[in-house]
């Protein structure tokens, strides 16, 4: 019943459109990758150069897609929610079946490489003579190998999607069972936020100075901590509602939307600053943009979140 | 400042229709030389010029300008190439006619980052040089031959390019005109530039130049 | 000092991570098993350290806990002897088990079997059964006490406290 869905039959029809076109790359990159020699002035060097150029302009607008896709995916899961019994926002949603939530995670993780990927490209097209032209196409071969994942998990998990058996709601999901703490290590919330704050002091002063192993770890760190205090604490002030804990409610239109402004700056946040470091393992040159960008896409989720929080307080004098 | 080694083009690579234009060519062109690519139409020295120019790449062989492997630059980089070091004055002008004498002239300028202040004066001084001052707000539609030529010089020299490649100069015009663009080439290559002008026009025979013969894609041995 | 500056506040920052875990693991020493028991003896337990292995709360008070040893000498704690008595029914060695329950009236570890267990005793987690070492009236056996954890006839079931405690 959910194929019969717009949003579905939209998301399947490109997903199979850029598995197609990606597929495409992908036979040319193996053939370019075989005898690639950029300091040969042979023909086949120079067809090679030729096809090349189609060849990436076809993978830099896929990914560029993809990248688009991603919250797209999200909006249909949300969407979905009224077909599906029980669910009352993409948590149930996503949780209806054992694929969803890996597809989820898989899916952040093949943006995260998506985006690095585009970087690189960038500051390998900047150059004249192609400097990491093969390392390019070697992560574009990762991204495919997990892109076939990706569409094997979506079909997998769009079959199993169920119309006709009461799932699970967030409050279900997330909430505190009373006996296990769903909070990594047992923290307690005061110790998580604790910790949250602390890691985004190291991504603050990793960004400000530029060190690469620092900025890679603690924002992994961070990406990590932000998830767990986003559900557990700040979200319960998006909601205003001590027990209502879930990360995608937050994405409806009641919450204005505010869903896709935190993750999406966590997200661009955590990514920039993995990525500075990863580009700058790769390219031997340290990029300061980069660091920029995440210093200030962490900044702006820290100070929307907390904000939340100061807010309720403000308004009511109390905590919840 | 210009070398060619071993120079292939296929047209039409790999199709029934396939033409090879040029054929294992290898020339050198000193700093500040002025050479004349003589051959009849179809012989190649269009095709020779445009890939010195990195206008369209060689199917095998190497293209070395001013230290630079320009066939294997990519499109971007090319094109910087071609606007910060190559001046290029074509059969058929390539003018925009609707524009003025000083805005065709300063269109190489254009992503090179100048003040307005710079590129006026860049372009009044490139005018100048062609003897086209006069005529700087004069549309290009209105001007004569020998003007549009003279705007054509102004445009390949604004950039202050090392090399200037010029593809049958004189093919739109008359002996009048023919004889003074002769002597503007002349007063730039005193100016030191590299100049190769492929041309099928026996005036320039009056030239002290080096002259290379090109016959069905091949450079004739003298 | 300004060069330093950056790495005086990782290390400031990186103290506090640590602080924080550091804390955590030490509220968290949870035991819930202890092997070698061989003598079968009921063992100290360091309360909020050990872990009740049905319910998973930490054993805060010796009043109403129980162990209980296997064979092999592992030995299990409980907070509540109603725990105990649900953790055990599926166990291959129930039968060869030696149960300990701290007694409320003697303050002593007693042999559960030999224990008697009132009914309407405020315990850990609200089931009623206190061991004591000394018969009273309506107390019961061990056997009962398990029976009736099994048939959820204790005081944690609202319908039957009703009953226990005479309201209607």
């Amino acid at each position: 019943m959910i194929f019969f869905s717009n949003s579905v039959i939209v998301f399947i029809f490109i997903e199979a459109l850029l598995l197609l076109l990606l597929s495409i790359a992908f036979i040319n990159v193996v053939g370019i990758l075989k005898s690639w020699d950029f300091s040969a002035t042979s023909t086949k060097q120079y067809l090679l150069e030729k096809r090349s150029y189609l060849v990436l302009l076809i993978i830099f607008f896929t990914l560029g897609f993809k990248i688009i896709l991603l919250p797209y995916f999200i909006y249909m899961i949300d969407e979905l929610n009224v077909l599906v019994p029980g669910a009352m926002c993409a948590a149930g949603v996503i949780n209806s079946n054992i694929y969803g939530v890996y597809l989820l995670s898989l899916k952040v993780r093949i943006l995260f490489l998506v985006g690095l990927w585009i970087i690189l490209n960038h500051y390998d097209l900047q150059a004249k003579d192609y400097p990491f032209f093969k390392k390019k196409l070697w992560l574009f071969i990762l991204i495919f190998f997990l892109i076939i994942a990706e569409s094997i998990l979506d079909i997998f998990y769009l079959i199993n999607i169920v119309t006709d058996t009461p799932v699970s709601c967030c409050s279900a999901i997330y909430g505190v069972s009373g006996i296990s703490n769903p909070i990594p290590f047992d923290l307690h919330v005061s110790e998580l936020l604790g910790l949250f704050y602390l890691l985004y002091g190291l991504t603050l002063i990793s960004a400000l100075y530029r060190y690469a192993l620092l900025s890679l770890f603690s924002n992994m760190a961070f990406l990590y901590s932000a998830y767990y205090s986003v559900v557990y604490f700040f979200g319960t002030y998006v909601y205003e509602l001590p027990t209502h804990l879930c990360p995608f409610c937050m994405l409806q239109a009641e919450y204005f939307y505010s869903g896709y402004f935190i993750w999406g700056t966590l997200f661009l946040g955590t990514f920039f600053g993995i990525s500075a470091a990863l580009l700058q393992y790769i390219t031997g040159k340290e990029i300061k943009k980069m660091y920029r960008y995440s210093l200030a896409f962490n900044s702006a989720f820290i100070l929307f979140c907390s904000s939340y929080v100061l807010l309720y307080y403000i308004r009511n004098g109390v905590f919840l | 400042m210009i070398q060619l080694e071993n120079i292939n083009k296929i047209y039409n690579e790999s199709r029934p229709n396939s033409f090879q234009a040029l054929k294992d060519i290898s020339l050198h062109v000193s700093k500040g030389e002025l050479l004349i690519l003589k051959g009849v139409s179809g012989s190649g020295k269009s095709t020779l010029l445009s890939i010195m120019g990195s206008l369209i790449k060689p199917s095998s062989g190497s293209v070395i300008v001013d230290g630079e492997s320009i066939a294997k630059l990519p499109d971007l980089h090319a094109s910087n190439f071609r606007a910060q070091k190559l001046g290029f004055i074509f059969q058929s002008f390539n003018l925009f006619e609707a524009l003025s004498v000083a805005d065709n002239v300063a269109i190489p300028l254009t992503n090179q980052s100048l003040t307005l202040e710079a590129l006026h004066v860049s372009v009044g001084d490139a005018m100048e040089i062609a003897h086209i001052s006069h005529k700087k707000d004069t549309e290009v539609r209105l001007l004569s031959g020998g003007e549009k030529q003279r705007c054509a010089i102004a445009r390949a020299l604004v950039n202050s390019p090392k090399v200037i490649l010029c593809d049958e100069p004189t093919a739109n015009l008359d002996s009048i005109n023919s004889q003074k663009f002769i002597a503007t080439i002349k007063e730039l290559n005193a100016l030191g530039k590299t100049i190769v002008i492929a041309t099928h026009d026996p005036i320039f025979e009056t030239l002290d130049a080096r002259v290379v013969n090109i016959e069905n894609g091949s450079l004739l041995k003298r | 000092m300004k060069k330093f500056l950056p790495y005086i506040f990782i290390l400031l920052i990186m103290a506090g991570i640590i602080t924080i875990f550091l804390s955590r693991a030490s509220q968290q020493q949870m035991l819930t098993v202890h092997e070698g028991n061989t003598e079968y003896k009921p063992l100290p337990i360091k309360l909020g350290h050990y872990q009740d292995t049905q319910c998973g709360m930490p054993i805060e008070h010796l009043m109403n806990s129980a162990q209980a040893i296997a064979p092999n000498g592992k030995t299990w704690f409980f907070d509540d002897v109603g725990c105990l008595a649900i953790w055990m029914q599926d166990k291959e060695f129930k039968d060869k088990l030696i149960i300990w329950v701290y007694a409320k009236d003697t303050k002593t570890w007693i042999d559960a079997h030999k224990a008697w267990y009132s009914l309407t005793d405020k315990t850990p987690m609200h089931y009623g059964f206190s061991a004591h070492t000394n018969k009273k009236e309506n107390y019961i056996d061990f056997v009962s006490m398990q029976l009736r954890m099994l048939r959820n006839e204790n005081m944690s079931n609202p319908h039957f406290r009703r009953e226990l405690l005479g309201e209607h």
